[in-house]
């Protein structure tokens, strides 16, 4: 089971491999929606990471890392990801016990309609059982629509309680 | 980031086996009996009360006793949770490919 996510970008593949290859342009976009990124530090080679941390609108100051196994330029991009504390060591996700400590990541840039294809696949790395139970479920629940589903029935049930 | 309960964990463990999540759906309409919920399954009825059990402990499903029937509903509580959770490991990505795109076109 693996998580999977693609979007059409119209900017040509070498500009859209440089916005993920280097460090200032991942400075400027990396980080998600209501963070921002305090630190940034790419090495990027076969071994080498990518350190980040973010500081969300509570104050609230996490970290991540990449560790970069695979690099072919323009055209994938192949890492383990995970939580991190300050000084770059993995630690466990603060959302959950049993989330994988590291998810193996592909990303693809294709030629598409003069612009580029991006596509990204997610999936748990070295995990154990509850790791992988945990990660599955998650993503099975979404890939039948139990997403859809149980936000309607929120919403049903919500007019009920 | 997202952010949510710990009992999340069980949710989503729970919601791993295909069975289980047949059971959510059948339940969504109406609350069953044991009986009732095992009938689709070649399955003993103490595998589908494991089943059950594990459902229960994530929160789930609860069970109510009417007389000598033991009736199953659904709970919504650690489902607008999970949803919630689903909603927003995507709506990262989404957020996060947008702010790409704006990248890319501003450094044009």
């Amino acid at each position: 089971m693996e998580f999977s996510i693609s979007r059409e970008l119209d900017s040509p593949r070498e500009t859209v491999w440089k916005a993920w290859t280097t460090q200032e342009a991942l400075y400027k976009w990396w980080g998600p929606k209501e963070c921002t990124i305090t630190d940034c530090d790419l090495d990027l080679r076969v071994g080498g990471t990518f350190f980040y941390g973010m500081e969300f609108s509570n104050g609230t100051e996490m970290w991540g890392i990449f560790k970069f196994d695979e690099i072919i330029e323009n055209e994938k991009l192949v890492y383990r990801v995970s939580f991190a504390d300050k000084d770059r060591n993995a630690i466990r996700a603060p959302f959950s016990e049993t989330w994988p400590l590291e998810t193996l990541n592909t990303v693809t840039f294709e030629d598409h309609n003069g612009g580029t294809r991006l596509h990204l696949v997610s999936a748990p790395h070295n995990a154990n059982e509850h790791e992988i139970k945990t990660f599955n479920g998650m993503f099975e629940s979404m890939k039948v629509g139990f997403g859809g589903t149980m936000m309607q029935l929120a919403a049903y049930l919500k007019g009920e309680i | 980031m997202v952010e949510c309960s710990p009992v999340l964990d069980s949710v989503f463990g729970s919601l791993s086996d295909s069975t289980r999540r047949d059971i959510l759906r059948r339940l969504v309409n109406r609350e069953l009996s044991i009986s009732e919920i095992a009938e689709p399954y070649d399955m003993s009825l103490a595998a589908i009360s494991k089943h059950l059990k594990n459902m229960e402990k994530a929160r789930l499903i609860y069970k109510r006793r009417d007389g000598k029937n033991i009736f199953v509903r659904l709970s919504p509580v650690a489902f607008r949770d999970a949803s919630d959770f689903l909603k927003s490991y995507r709506q990262i990505w989404e957020e996060r490919l947008d702010s790409l795109e704006k990248y890319l076109s501003e450094e044009q």
